[in-house]
């Protein structure tokens, strides 16, 4: 208000001040009782309504210059409501800009709840994801269950009407009788051909599957055999007499095999690191052939 | 590089590769030259036996990763080199890796097959029980095509005397013959340098089986993942009519050495679940599906998400073909599972391995579980299936199939569990125009009575820990009941829980004598063969009764006429459950 006054002329001052006063009274007195008792009444519905209606967008966005007169029956209108009459609008038109703002505030605090509470009255209402997907199994298989239900009687009643009309036709003797008869005839013998394979059928199964079982019970077997000659192997151990010369032996030949596997190393980063090429030369080239050549005893 | 991802494009052609590991030591020293590492990597994967396992190289390596960090080709290498030798790699590495270096080089092959096909080489049939030795490799000409399955080929070209220095004398597998030959030299055995050459032959897959050797089960599953992965997944270029051919023949030897071994592959599994998110349904239909049967027990929390959700997509969308199909396919699954748990649970209740190759543990209530978990959506698939298609006799012998399998998972398997055909299935089975479809509905329902009775017998006999829910048998007599209601005492119910016609419905409809509809002499599978038999039976009869059959006589007469139709199913029902002996 104070920047206000310096760039406005002291007449729309009066104005801006008079129309400020009416916004704040109305709402001050009007509306938050109103709201106070929608919000303790709990129902969102309600205030939502309220909200909505136009009622509270012309209270809100009215413009103070034309319509003093209809303020007055709004206000009284909406206080039948619930709230009390507006008689002290006038009385109040003293009140200084700092209390003006204050009461703005207010309003806007009020507000911000309003719609807090709004959206907590909403998410109570539906349920969370997790509870729809854990309860959509239950709700498929009843689904699925009442189908077949109906699919069931569906085709008993269809089996019943069928199945009798041709009963009926097959007892008389016309002529459609004896086409009839001579497709069931056929379908007789083909069902007996079909009942033969099947039991054919089903005996290769079981004799297949017999054979099946054999196969794995050999395969089974196998592997455990080879696991216990595997344990025999790594326990065999040579006679005692000749531990000592055995174990002489194996030291030397461990020597001179390392001595083998490092001077095999030292050459091969002698004639990495000098780039020897070594292709051309024949007897280099059988050598480096024979470089990685020594199995590790290990 | 162009080099080195040239002799990788040609690797499965080189024959000399012995020499190539003469210089494995050279090339291993390229490794540190960065443009180089990936392709080194992948070449060092290709050649490296146990031999060149050193400690040297594992610091390097560990060296290079920590400067270049987890790299996925030197956790490769690194990987092979563990499984060789696991005391001397010690870092961890993640179980489940991509399958394979990256493909660098496939646009390169992918030319290079296409310049074979241009000139017409010869397809090589050298993929037989019995393989020739190394003269083979010289003399003929043979066409890279990384679906064929690589001949086999020794590791190293030397004569044999220049292996008497080494203290083990190893026998190439591309030697041996016969399998006398197999037994006299299991322990010297090496094994070729391709591992897909494996697949074509049944010595080898016994002796992998029998030697389950960690290393050469990587590399074949590797290979064999690269493979599935690269024709099928990321296949690019090349006609597909050209590719059905070679993917055909490449997939049935795939289907025999699985069949032979009686398992699956771990990278066939992988592969299958990835492809069956995007396959069509069509594509090598009958081989996919085989494939399919072959994937070991899932454990229960997975199936519902690797299996069940692609399945379900392909089934409600496709042909009727399709769907006896997947559940023909799925019927052997489930009798692959049964075999297996037959002959490998000997006892309860104890942690038993899948099998051969995977470490997955599983008990025998989490078998159970998926067992059932399969037969639940089997059967849910059954009844919609059911419903789309009308009720088709085809669809129904295979369901039908399936369930004949599961009634006897007691007495044919030992598995304690028994469950019952929803009512989807049962329901449909009853009220079937083919007698085919009836019968055999009697006699899963005998042979559910036989498990049951069993089941209830010994189970008061040893007083195991194993009972079968209550509701199971709830819902057997029920279905019992009911069948023997409606086909012999002429008293079908309308009114229960998963019919519920009523009453004035039932009068609507204009049919006098509702409740004898469906018994042996009217039902619509039977009629045909109670108007030939009352035919038969009072030829001179001018206007037919199908109700004077009912007389005592005839009756049985009637009961003997169904019998030599071929209706044992039938007879055994009849005889078991209402004792009729006729």
């Amino acid at each position: 208000m104070t920047l206000e006054s310096r760039w406005v002329s002291q007449g729309d001052l009066e104005k801006l001040r008079r129309r400020e006063i009416r916004y704040t009274v109305a709402r001050h007195i009007v509306t938050l009782p109103l709201l106070r008792v929608l919000t303790s009444s709990e129902d969102p519905l309600k205030l939502r309504r309220f909200l909505t209606s136009s009622r509270w967008f012309d209270l809100l966005h009215m413009d103070a210059s034309d319509n003093t007169g209809s303020l007055k029956e709004m206000v009284e209108t909406v206080g039948q409501n619930g709230g009390p009459a507006a008689e002290n609008c006038s009385a109040l038109e003293g009140v200084l800009p700092a209390e003006m703002l204050r009461i703005k505030q207010q309003m806007s605090n009020q507000c911000f709840e309003m719609a807090v509470q709004l959206n907590a009255g909403k998410s109570k209402r539906s349920c969370s994801t997790s509870e729809a997907e854990r309860e959509l199994p239950n709700f498929v298989s009843e689904l699925e269950r009442v189908k077949g239900v109906h699919f069931n009687s569906t085709l008993v009643l269809h089996r019943l009407q069928m199945w009798h009309a041709i009963g009926e036709k097959m007892k008389q003797a016309g002529p459609d009788a004896a086409v009839l008869k001579t497709v069931s005839d056929r379908c007789m013998a083909l069902c007996s051909q079909i009942k033969q394979l099947q039991i054919e059928n089903r005996n290769l199964q079981n004799e297949i599957t017999e054979i099946q079982k054999q196969r794995l019970e050999i395969k089974r077997l196998t592997h455990e055999k080879m696991k216990e000659m595997e344990g025999l192997m790594s326990s065999k151990e040579h006679p005692e007499k000749y531990n000592a010369v055995l174990e002489k032996g194996l030291a030397n030949l461990e020597k001179y095999k390392k001595m083998t596997i490092v001077t095999q190393n030292v050459l091969r980063g002698i004639l990495l690191a000098c780039k020897v090429n070594w292709l051309d030369d024949p007897t280099l080239r059988e050598t480096v052939m024979t470089l990685e050549e020594f199995p590790i005893s290990e | 590089v162009l080099f080195i991802k040239w002799v990788l494009t040609v690797f499965d052609m080189i024959d000399a590769k012995d020499r190539l590991r003469a210089i494995y030591g050279f090339i291993f020293s390229f490794v540190t030259d960065e443009n180089l590492c990936p392709f080194i990597c992948h070449l060092l994967y290709l050649l490296t036996r146990k031999e060149s396992v050193r400690v040297f190289r594992v610091r390097k390596l560990l060296e290079l990763q920590s400067k270049l960090g987890r790299q996925p080709y030197l956790l490769h290498l690194l990987s092979l080199y563990k499984v060789f030798c696991p005391e001397l790699v010690t870092l961890s590495i993640p179980s489940r890796m991509r399958s394979g270096f990256k493909n660098h080089i496939s646009p390169w092959k992918s030319a290079l097959m296409g310049v074979q096909k241009r000139n017409n080489l010869q397809v090589p049939s050298s993929i037989s029980m019995a393989f020739a030795g190394k003269d083979k490799s010289t003399s003929r000409k043979r066409k890279l095509n990384h679906l064929e399955l690589p001949a086999m080929s020794a590791v190293t070209n030397k004569e044999p005397q220049m292996e008497q220095t080494s203290r083990r004398k190893l026998v190439p597998l591309v030697q041996i013959q016969s399998f006398s030959q197999l037994l006299e030299n299991m322990h010297r055995i090496e094994l070729p340098s391709q591992m897909g050459s494996l697949l074509g032959s049944s010595l080898a897959l016994q002796y992998l089986d029998c030697v389950q050797d960690e290393a050469a089960l990587l590399r074949l599953n590797f290979w064999l993942g690269y493979a599935l992965h690269e024709e099928f997944l990321f296949c690019s270029d090349g006609g597909a009519n050209q590719n059905a051919g070679e993917a055909l023949q490449f997939l049935n030897r795939l289907l025999c050495a699985q069949h032979f071994l009686q398992e699956g592959f771990p990278s066939s599994d992988a592969f299958l679940y990835k492809f069956l998110n995007v396959w069509d349904g069509s594509l090598l239909c009958p081989q996919i599906l085989n494939l399919l049967s072959n994937i070991p027990v899932i454990p229960s929390s997975q199936i519902k998400t690797l299996l069940f959700e692609p399945l379900m997509q392909l089934f409600f969308t496709s042909s009727l073909f399709f769907k006896c199909g997947l559940i023909e396919c799925l019927n052997h699954m489930l009798l692959k599972w049964l075999t297996w748990h037959s002959v490998y649970a000997l006892e309860d209740d104890l942690d038993i391995s899948l099998n051969s190759h995977t470490s997955i543990n599983i008990t025998l209530s989490g078998f159970k579980d998926s067992v059932m978990d399969l037969v639940h959506f089997v059967g849910r698939l059954a009844s919609v299936g059911l419903q789309l298609e009308g009720c088709h006799s085809l669809l129904l012998n295979f369901i039908l199939d399936f369930y004949e399998t599961v009634c006897d998972t007691f007495l044919k398997f030992g598995l304690p569990l028994m469950v019952m055909p929803p009512p989807g299935v049962f329901y449909t089975a009853f009220f079937a125009t083919d007698p085919v479809s009836v019968d055999r509905l009697a006699y899963i329902m005998h042979r559910y009575k036989v498990n049951l009775t069993s089941a209830k017998s010994q189970e008061k006999v040893t007083k195991q820990a194993f009972h079968i829910n209550r509701q199971t048998f709830r819902d057997f007599n029920h279905y019992l009941v009911f069948m023997v209601n409606g086909l012999w005492n002429s008293n079908m119910c309308y009114t229960e829980a998963n019919l519920q016609l009523s009453e004035e419905l039932l009068e609507k409809s204009g049919v006098p004598q509702y409740s004898t509809r469906f018994d042996l002499i009217h039902h619509p599978a039977f009629m045909s063969y109670s108007v030939d038999f009352h035919q038969k039976c009072w030829p001179g009869r001018k206007d037919m009764d199908l109700n004077s059959i009912k007389q005592s006589k005839p009756w049985s007469w009637y009961l003997e006429y169904l019998y030599t139709q071929g209706f044992d199913g039938l007879k055994d029902f009849i005889q078991n459950n209402i004792g009729r002996w006729a």
